[in-house]
């Protein structure tokens, strides 16, 4: 593409030299690719106005040289390269590309542009950061790669769905699902623009957005996170946007293949340590026998699966984790070819990635076709072609989205917080489905995206061109799941089929102006154009129970009607586009530009439908500024300093919010066991409004407005390079469910109302250790970024908003915990504070036990005596799930051929909840036995409440005994408190590869017919650093701050693989 | 050079195509819902609005067996409860039932009003081309100002003053102002809102025509003397929170006069038609049905016995209905109660057969006795189980017995004690009780009505209602004067729905009590 870039011609001022005039000419090619360079100025350096430029396909001639004449061949982004003519005629030129960071082609939507030249806040990572680590979804490596980005992690199951958020999460609302509350930005891919809600199947589908892309077809991924850079979205970049441009193909002398293989090897993960068969036994008898009454020990309080140890149902000593774990095996195979010429020319790419599980029935096939099509018609009629296609094929194991949202949390039957315990009995039939393995048991997830696009330019006059890109995303998700007859408590069997549709076509043109005057010092580029989005979705739901033969899995005449259940659905949307953007440079020193955008959508009533988006932005390169020169220090190479503002905007995922939609079948009979679906008074359907929520058509954008001020300084002969960014992100008129008066019969309604402020800084830098010549290469880089988040508006006059486990306070971060405060575990009565009017002392409300030592003391902060919910929990403000500090550093190490690479990234100051723990302990004072059902995880590491004192002393928890009739219940491990509260810090190496590169210059490569050889190791999620030692992993938390204790953990994998190229 | 001549066009024509058409593709019709704008086309769909009208009243009412705990057990007559829930109102006197929130929230009353007001402006505009005839038209209008009246008429007689909501809300631009703000709309005087409520109650009287019993929709929706029995009700009712305005009281025996004349209906001779006419009267759109909630499988509107305490089929009945004797939510006729007393003592009640009728071994098993009013069932087609039985019994709301005895009310209100008693022995004769005997002072005969009412309507969630408006509290424990003073025999309010329109206060005995 860098010869569309290049359009710039050398002007040249032709002169006839009297001496004895030779002519030679030559073709320059890239030396690394082989590919012809046009437009390189070729000059006499004596007299440069002999001069010309290379034409289209390399080649040049030059008259009026002699045989002394320096020969300068130069091109942006390539070193300087001289020959002296001598006695040839004919010069092969290689140019060798001149690599700073400032050079790297930079996508900012519509245009490209070289880093040097950005204005706003972008953060660029291209295929070679990519290529050597056999991952199967960039998301995680694009936050290691980047600043002010976060991957939120979910589980670790392969492919399994994730989310990103740049620059703090905007996400809020009254009933947020935790697994999803995160403000996802805006993908384009060649030109394609998804938003994770237009998806079909989001929130249902297990699978991530980015996997279904694969790795080895990227070319380069930029991060546009400031209002100016993603302003050309407008109305979709209030979450910043992702651009990813894949690989196409080039000028070759004959096609050029690649094959890449790898395989890898996830072993069993260390699990945590629980106790089995007697053990378990022993340890529960242990804590009651210390605990409970004499009496009660001998009656039938005593749970018969502890007591009853010769019974067969209660003898056994199953390790359930044993069972659904194992070593996991992951191949991944990549053929790619590509090949033609400079009119014509082609990219094939086939990818096949087959990844199981740690967890048995879990893993992910996936099978990836991209096409990329050029060709190029007479001088200025550019086409290219791309089509994508996925299909991806999760096994979830157990958990099954049926229908709903994928709850990430309890559906692996390897929650330690949830194992039954070893003692009973299992059938087989139980453990096979369990551990995936019935055959009866029929549960997919499977995903097809299909994209074809079209991107045609046309060069008009004088480096105007027009554009148009059509594209057609065709993506599905459909799940099947049968579970049989064997397993269920009902003795029915449960099939369920859903199938999620969208179709989604987009038209853009528009015209680009790329120009500059005199001589270079005036450069205007421009964008004008149009862009029309149109999505349709398809949804089915079926489902039945019944009985009848489990060899069938599938909803056929087995059901009668009245088993059968199901819905279908048909939805739209569309978005319009109008936008422009204007930038003007000044001799390479002074940028300005703006932009602006004015967009409609159909999700919104027609008074509101239309919003402008607009933004502008300025850049200063002081290095270049010759009356600052002599006053910037001699190391400084560059240095720029840069700043925008703009708005974005953000519409919901609802299509039609602004109708007042009407239920029908609404039968008014609310009865929990009704066994007839009524829908109908005296015969007649029922038709009322849909009261959960009342239309609005003056439902409109979200906005964000954000001002960014930057600046980037290379040092040292560009070995060292700092990246400096701070931002104010102000994101306004969120959507947020207002409660609503019980008068007007409406539970609630979305209104444009929440505000949340993102501000903070983030940092880059890039330390070349050797020069870059060396041998032994050694590049450190280190990223920052510290953002505080906080809410700024909420509705009925910023009133507090205290939902179920959460709530919102103006002026503190997100989703704040609710919770009892945590004062001291009690050791003494005497300690407990009297109420000086009755006497008695503090005491829990009346359902709970009567307080006794080693019972956890929560705050009283109502000061009435009593502890009980209405008064004592409360939203903490001392808390917040959202982490302050994020960042990543990493390590390429190059030793001639030799490659060594680490990436991490870290994440401080989060205060997340250990619900894991939390939840395996409350089944020991809830009253019931579930405490002697559930296994029993061992708990040696922690410290509890045994005796007087241990309070003062700082123990870990407060007694652990099972309630009984003496011992009333006080839930004294409650989630609820901050007791488990702990803390999010984490620091986590998500790769570190080691690899040799043999290429043409190792002999025997001429022999096998290779041009590029790469062996490497490399291991994924080696190592993780966490402050807290009581949750399983820090980084796998949900949006509310509660940590997946699902057991689905990022297993440690290792790979070893090779690249070829012939 | 002409190869790219053609390209140059295509691009311009692609670019001109794409920029036109835009607006247009906004305007995306839904196809998966319907809304505001393309309903309201045909008086079937105008149909299906007030079907949905009355299932919000219905639900309102059975929601969590809610009408049971409003109007049944505030009233402490014949049947106590087993379930503690009930404890909450007949023990502590304390309305808040646990686990039962939405006993305290009107907001499901609201929907239905709202929506029938909504149904009302809504088919007022329509075409009459629409419909079959202008009378269909007015039918309509009228059955959903008798949904809106009678919705307004359950508030006041829980909550006594309430917001009225004059608007249609459609859209939450009405209810949340510039600024986020919540609009408030304060408690209007339960008098401001009975004057609503009989406004709208007038309104379909003069919008309905009379109905016959086997007409289709006979009782189970409303027709003229529906509406008319409603009118009777509210009018008794504001005239009893109006130092018995005289005007109210008059107006009362007019509705009710004219329901006796006009409705079709008849009185079920108990002794004559015996169980047949019991069931019949129970199971719904019977000769004496004014208004009542289908509940009916044959029209897929039922729903499975339950032994719960969130139905009113699993607080009311139990073995042998049930598969075991139920110890845990079933009624028994308490001695200690209001009415057991008086059938077991006065003489007149010896021979009463609605003792035989209306409950299961009223006689000879207090401890296990139950009501049978909700008890007709039929057998669910698709279980085997002989358990597995869906309800026939629908919710009697207004009945021609009602209006005897409301007229009977009236008159001894007015001191006409002649009217009055000739209206009680009307309705004590069809039970075999002889007429009666007593003083005919208005206290004596208040009393003798209330005593009338107490066993003919047992189980129908009148007893609560007509404690407040007979001003009547003989041997309910959770009433004294102060309270009363206080209103404290109204339901208290739930305080989310204080803080969501602070503008509501709470009733002045429950304040500080929630």
């Amino acid at each position: 593409m860098k010869k569309l870039l290049f359009i710039t011609i050398v002007f040249l001022n032709m002169s006839f030299a009297y001496s004895q005039a030779t002519e030679i000419n030559g073709n320059i090619v890239d030396s690394k690719t082989g590919i012809p360079l046009p437009g390189v100025s070729v000059y006499a350096k004596q007299n440069k106005s002999i001069g010309v430029a290379s034409d289209f396909d390399g080649s040049f001639k030059l008259q009026n040289v002699n045989s002394k004449s320096i020969i300068v061949f130069s091109l942006v982004g390539y070193q300087t390269k001289e020959i002296t003519v001598g006695e040839n005629t004919f010069f092969s030129i290689k140019l060798e590309e001149d690599i700073t960071e400032l050079d790297a082609i930079v996508l900012i939507g519509y245009q490209k542009v070289h880093k040097k030249d950005v204005t706003g806040a972008i953060s660029s990572l291209t295929s070679e950061d990519l290529e050597s680590i056999p991952v199967l979804n960039v998301a995680g490596l694009i936050a290691t790669q980047t600043t002010g980005v976060q991957s939120v992690s979910l589980t670790g199951a392969p492919a399994g769905r994730g989310a990103m958020v740049i620059r703090g999460n905007t996400s809020i609302g009254s009933n947020i699902d935790a697994d999803l509350a995160y403000s996802n930005p805006l993908y384009v891919i060649d030109g394609v623009q998804t938003s994770l809600e237009d998806l079909a199947g989001y929130n249902v589908s297990n699978v991530d957005f980015l996997a279904s892309l694969n790795p080895n077809d990227i070319k380069s991924i930029d991060v546009l996170k400031d209002a100016s850079a993603a302003a050309i979205y407008g109305s979709r970049g209030a979450n910043g946007v992702i651009i990813i441009e894949t690989k196409g193909g080039g000028n070759y002398e004959k096609p050029e293949f690649t094959f890449n293989t790898s395989l890898g090897i996830q072993p069993k993960p260390e699990l945590v340590s629980t106790l089995v068969g007697a053990a378990e036994r022993r340890a529960k008898m242990d804590i009651i026998q210390r605990w409970w009454a004499t009496g009660e020990l001998q009656s039938d309080e005593t749970p018969m699966v502890l007591t009853d140890s010769i019974n067969p149902a209660f003898n056994n000593n199953i390790d359930y984790q044993g069972l659904f774990y194992k070593t996991g095996v992951i191949q991944r195979h990549n053929f790619s070819v590509r090949g033609g010429n400079e009119k014509t020319n082609y990219r094939v790419s086939l990818g096949y990635d087959n990844q199981e599980g740690v967890i048995k029935a879990t893993g992910v096939d996936r099978m990836t076709l991209s096409s990329n099509l050029n060709f190029k018609a007479g001088k200025s009629f550019n086409n290219r072609f791309i089509t994508r296609f996925t299909y991806t094929d999760q096994k979830t194991g157990q958990g099954n989205p049926y229908q709903g949202s994928f709850d990430l949390n309890s559906s692996l039957p390897v929650n330690p917080a949830g194992l039954q315990s070893s003692l009973f009995h299992v059938s087989d039939a139980r453990i096979k489905s369990l551990n995936g393995e019935l055959s009866d048991k029929l549960n997919t997830d499977r995903s097809v995206n299909l994209t074809l696009s079209n991107f045609a330019t046309l060069d008009l006059i004088d480096g105007l061109s027009l554009n148009s890109q059509l594209s057609f995303v065709y993506d599905s998700n459909k799940k099947n799941f049968y579970e049989p007859s064997t397993i269920r408590t009902e003795d029915d069997g449960f099939a369920s089929y859903s199938l999620y549709n969208r179709k989604n076509v987009t038209a853009e043109t528009y015209l680009s102006l790329f120009k500059n005057f005199d001589d270079k010092k005036h450069e205007v580029t421009a964008v004008l154009g149009n862009r029309i989005d149109y999505n349709q979705y398809e949804t089915m739901r079926l489902g039945a129970f019944g009985f009848g033969s489990d060899a069938i899995k599938v909803i056929n005449s087995r059901y009668t009607q009245d088993q059968v259940f199901g819905s279908t659905d048909i939805s739209n949307n569309a978005l319009v586009s109008y936008f422009g953007r204007l930038s003007y440079k000044y001799k390479d020193r002074y940028q300005i530009g703006a932009s602006y955008s004015i967009d409609g959508s159909s999700r919104f009533g027609k008074d509101v439908r239309w919003a402008k988006f607009p933004s502008v932005n300025a850049g200063w390169v002081l290095s270049n500024e010759p009356l600052l020169k002599p006053h910037i220090f001699n190391f400084v190479d560059f240095l720029k300093v840069r700043g925008s503002w703009g708005i974005n905007g953000k519409q919901f995922p609802q299509n039609y919010l602004r109708f007042g939609a009407y239920s029908l079948g609404y039968g008014g009979t609310p009865l929990w066991s009704n066994q007839m679906d009524v829908s109908s008074y005296g015969g007649v359907t029922g038709v009322i409004p849909n009261y959960n929520q009342i239309g609005n058509s003056s439902l409109s954008w979200e906005e964000t407005e954000q001002w960014n001020v930057g600046f980037d300084l290379d040092m040292f002969n560009y070995r060292v390079s700092l990246t400096f960014d701070a931002y104010n992100k102000n994101t306004d008129k969120l959507f947020f469910d207002v409660a609503f008066p019980a008068y007007s019969g409406y539970n609630s309604a979305p209104t444009n109302v929440a505000g949340v402020i993102n501000y903070g800084w983030e940092s880059m830098i890039h330390y070349h250790v050797f020069p870059k010549s060396n041998d032994l290469r050694l590049e450190l880089m280190l990223g920052f970024s510290k953002n505080e988040n906080y809410v700024s508006k909420l509705p009925n006059g910023n009133r507090d908003y205290i939902g179920n486990n959460y709530g919102y306070v103006v002026g503190r971060p997100l989703n704040l915990y609710k919770m009892f405060l945590n004062d001291y575990i009690l050791d003494d009565l005497s300690q407990l504070p009297g109420n000086p009017f009755t006497g008695e002392p503090l005491a829990g409300k009346s359902a709970w036990a009567t307080i006794a030592p080693g019972f956890p003391i929560w705050k009283d902060l109502n000061g009435d005596y009593i502890l009980n919910e209405a008064h004592d929990l409360k939203l903490t403000t001392d808390y917040s799930p959202i982490p302050d500090v994020q960042g990543s550093f990493n390590i390429n190490l190059n030793y001639k051929k030799w490659y060594f690479q680490m990436y991490s990234q870290f994440s401080f100051g989060a205060d997340i909840t250990n619900s894991v723990l939390q939840s395996y302990m409350n089944a020991y004072d809830r009253g019931g036995i579930d405490w002697a059902t559930r296994g029993l995880v061992d708990l040696s590491e922690h410290t509890f409440w045994e005796n007087p004192g241990d309070g003062a002393a700082g123990v870990d928890f407060p007694a652990l005994y099972p309630s009984s009739p003496s011992l009333g219940t006080f839930y004294r491990f409650r989630g609820n408190q901050t007791l488990f509260i702990e803390s999010g810090d984490y620091w986590k190496v998500t790769n570190a590869s080691i690899g040799y590169t043999f290429d043409g210059s190792d002999g025997f490569m001429k022999n096998i017919g290779f041009n590029r050889l790469r062996i490497y190791a490399s291991v994924l999620n080696p190592y993780q650093w966490q402050k807290s030692k009581k949750v399983v992993d820090a980084s796998l938390v949900d949006a509310k701050g509660y940590t997946y204790g699902n057991g689905y953990p990022q297993a440690k994998t290792i790979f070893i693989g090779i690249d070829t190229k012939f | 050079m002409k190869q790219i001549k053609n390209i140059k066009i295509y691009g311009l024509v692609l670019c001109l195509l794409s920029v036109m058409n835009c607006s247009d593709i906004l305007d995306q019709e839904p196809l998966s819902i319907t809304h505001p704008k393309a309903f309201w086309d045909s008086q079937a769909n105008a149909e299906q609005a007030v079907a949905g009208a009355y299932n919000l009243f219905k639900e309102s009412i059975l929601y969590q067996s809610n009408f049971m705990y409003w109007g049944e057990w505030t009233g402490m007559t014949f049947m106590n409860s087993r379930s503690w829930l009930v404890d909450y109102i007949e023990d502590s006197g304390d309305y808040v039932v646990p686990y039962r929130d939405e006993s305290i929230n009107w907001k499901r009353f609201f929907r239905a009003a709202n929506w029938a007001h909504t149904i009302e402006q809504y088919i007022e505009n329509m075409s009459v081309d629409l419909f079959d005839s202008s009378s269909e038209k007015d039918r309509l209008i009228g059955e959903a100002a008798f949904i809106r009246s009678l919705t307004y008429f359950y508030m006041a007689r829980i909550w006594g003053d309430v917001p009225i909501v004059e608007q249609s809300i459609e859209s939450s631009d009405q209810l949340i102002d510039g600024n986020g703000f919540i609009v408030r709309t304060p408690r209007s005087d339960e008098l401001d809102v009975l004057n609503y409520a009989l406004d709208a109650a007038n309104k379909a009287i003069g919008l309905l025509d009379y109905s016959s019993p086997g007409n289709s929709g006979w009782a189970i929706t409303a027709n003229k003397a529906s509406a008319e029995a409603l009118k009777a009700h509210i009018t008794l009712w504001y005239a009893s929170r109006d130092n018995d305005n005289t005007a109210m009281i008059q107006q009362s025996i007019d509705a009710t006069t004219s329901v006796i004349n006009n409705s079709g209906a008849r009185l079920i001779d108990y002794v004559n038609e015996g169980v047949d006419g019991f069931n019949d009267m129970c199971t719904g759109q019977s000769a004496t049905g004014l208004f009542e909630i289908n509940v009916s499988s044959a029209m897929n509107e039922s729903f499975r016995l339950t032994e719960s305490d969130g139905n009113h089929i699993g607080v009311t009945l139990n073995y042998p209905i049930w598969q075991n004797v139920n110890t845990r939510i079933s009624p028994y006729m308490d001695p200690d109660f209001y009415g057991n007393e008086m059938m077991a003592t006065d003489s007149d009640r010896a021979n009463d057969v609605r003792k035989d009728l209306f409950f299961y071994e009223y006689e000879t098993n207090d401890q296990y006795s139950f009501l049978l009013k909700y008890s007709h069932a039929s057998q669910d087609s698709s279980s085997e189980n002989v358990y597995s039985l869906f309800s026939e019994s629908n919710i009697l709301i207004f009945r021609l017995a009602d209006m005897y005895l409301l007229r009977a009310e009236a008159n001894a209100k007015l001191g006409n004690s002649g009217s009055a008693i000739a209206d009680l022995n009307m309705i004590r004769s069809q039970a075999n009780v002889p007429n009666y005997t007593g003083v005919a002072d208005k206290e004596s005969l208040i009393k003798a009505i209330f005593d009338e009412r107490a066993i003919e309507f047992v189980g129908e969630a009148q007893s609560g209602y007509d404690r407040i408006r007979m001003d009547y509290y003989e041997g309910i424990p959770w009433s004294d004067p102060t309270r009363n003073d206080k209103e404290g025999y109204f339901w208290p309010i739930h305080p989310n729905v204080i803080s969501a329109n602070p503008d509501i206060l709470q009733t002045e005995f429950w304040r500080g009590r929630l």
